[in-house]
């Protein structure tokens, strides 16, 4: 907008007699122009300091000093002597020694500062853990004597097992006398049977050889007449 | 007697929860417990479950006596056998009766330390800032720490503590 601005004051330039200076030499925009950006402030400043930085900018505290200044000096209202390069050496070298000396012994009162505050920060926070911890301790405590419930139905389950084991213990004993009087049939019954067995077998084999007693000479003579018979055969 | 008594073997214990809130004192105990309950149930699976039934058929072919058999089984048939009398039942409710008095009064003590500590934290919590407090301040509600200060001063010994 500005650089058809400058082409109009040129050509409106002939009545001041600048003929030739403000030709446009591009149709580009120009680098220069009167449309530069404001200094943005990030200092932040308060109080005083911010309402003149929000009424004069940022170069506003630096003019006003300087602009003092030059009154000051010029209107010989401060006359300078040779207490002023006094004032000078002696507000420099402050300066640098503040610059210089500040920071370190600004760090060292700070540690101190700190160690103190640590050791009484630190008690007060082991005081508020201790309690902390007991608190949450005694919780624990409380929660583990609902345990109680679940011994005592253990023990419950104990007494039940121990009864049902008496009564299956019971069945097994009446059980067990009863196949023992049943077997105990069986095998009187087998020794009877087998004794029986036996004596009718002795009784058998006996009479079979009483039978035979007298004849036993004449049974082997007919015996050995009968082999010879058959061996001449 | 509850009818809880005949239903033996059917409880599921964690015993790991269980361990888990037992105290460093009582673990000899519970293990015992634990040792009481293992035997119960391994002797109670010693025996089978149901009674065996009686081969009658073959008694009653094999043996020779007549009506043996058949007396033997109508008795048998007849035969009842009792349930153990459970005596300790009530023991046992007498004994879960007093530890739950034991514990009500256990916890109705531990609630009135968690109410003091509670308040006690409380308290701290709300101290004031180190840096916003002087001495006396600090001192007014601890007067132990008082005497001890003012004897000490009395007695010169400054405390200076070392680094």
């Amino acid at each position: 907008m500005f650089s058809r601005l400058v082409c109009t004051v040129g050509r409106l330039a002939p009545a001041t007699g600048r003929v030739g200076l403000w030709r446009p030499l591009s149709t580009c925009q120009p680098r220069f122009t009167n449309d530069t950006p404001q200094p943005v402030s990030t200092s932040g400043r308060t109080g005083l300091a911010g309402f003149l930085e929000s009424k004069t900018g940022v170069t506003g505290a630096g003019t006003l000093g300087v602009g003092m200044a030059a009154y000051l000096i010029s209107k010989e209202i401060y006359i300078i002597n040779n207490e002023t390069v006094v004032v000078v050496v002696v507000g420099g070298v402050i300066y640098y020694l503040l610059k210089k000396m500040g920071p370190p012994i600004t760090q060292y009162i700070d540690e101190r500062n700190q160690k103190i505050q640590d050791r009484f920060y630190g008690f007060h926070n082991a005081q508020i853990k201790e309690v902390e911890d007991a608190i949450v301790d005694q919780q624990r405590l409380d929660g583990n004597l609902e345990v109680r419930h679940d011994i005592f139905s253990v023990l419950r389950e104990n007494n039940a097992m121990q009864l049902e084991e008496e009564y299956r213990r019971r069945w097994h004993e009446v059980i067990t006398e009863v196949t023992r009087r049943l077997d105990y049939q069986l095998e009187v019954q087998k020794v009877q049977k087998a004794f029986q067995h036996s004596h009718v077998v002795q009784w058998l084999e006996k009479a079979v050889i009483d039978n035979i007693k007298g004849q036993e000479d004449a049974s082997i003579s007919r015996c050995i007449a009968d082999l010879k018979k058959l061996a001449v055969a | 007697m509850s009818a809880g008594g005949r239903k033996a073997g059917q409880l599921v214990v964690d015993w790991a929860r269980m361990a888990g809130r037992i105290s460093e004192e009582g673990r000899a105990r519970f293990s015992q417990l634990r040792g009481r309950y293992e035997a119960c149930k391994t002797s109670l699976n010693s025996y089978p479950e149901k009674p065996q039934p009686i081969n009658w058929d073959h008694y009653r072919q094999n043996i020779a006596i007549p009506g043996l058999v058949e007396s033997f089984q109508k008795q048998y048939g007849g035969l009842s056998v009792p349930h153990p009398k459970d005596t300790t039942s009530a023991s046992i409710d007498k004994r879960e009766r007093e530890v739950e008095v034991i514990v009500q009064e256990t916890l109705a003590k531990s609630k009135e330390k968690m109410k003091e500590w509670q308040e006690e934290l409380a308290a701290l919590k709300a101290q004031k800032p180190f840096e916003d407090m002087t001495i006396q301040e600090y001192l007014e509600d601890k007067p132990e720490l008082k005497k001890l200060g003012d004897e000490m001063t009395r007695k010169q010994e400054w405390g200076v503590l070392k680094e």
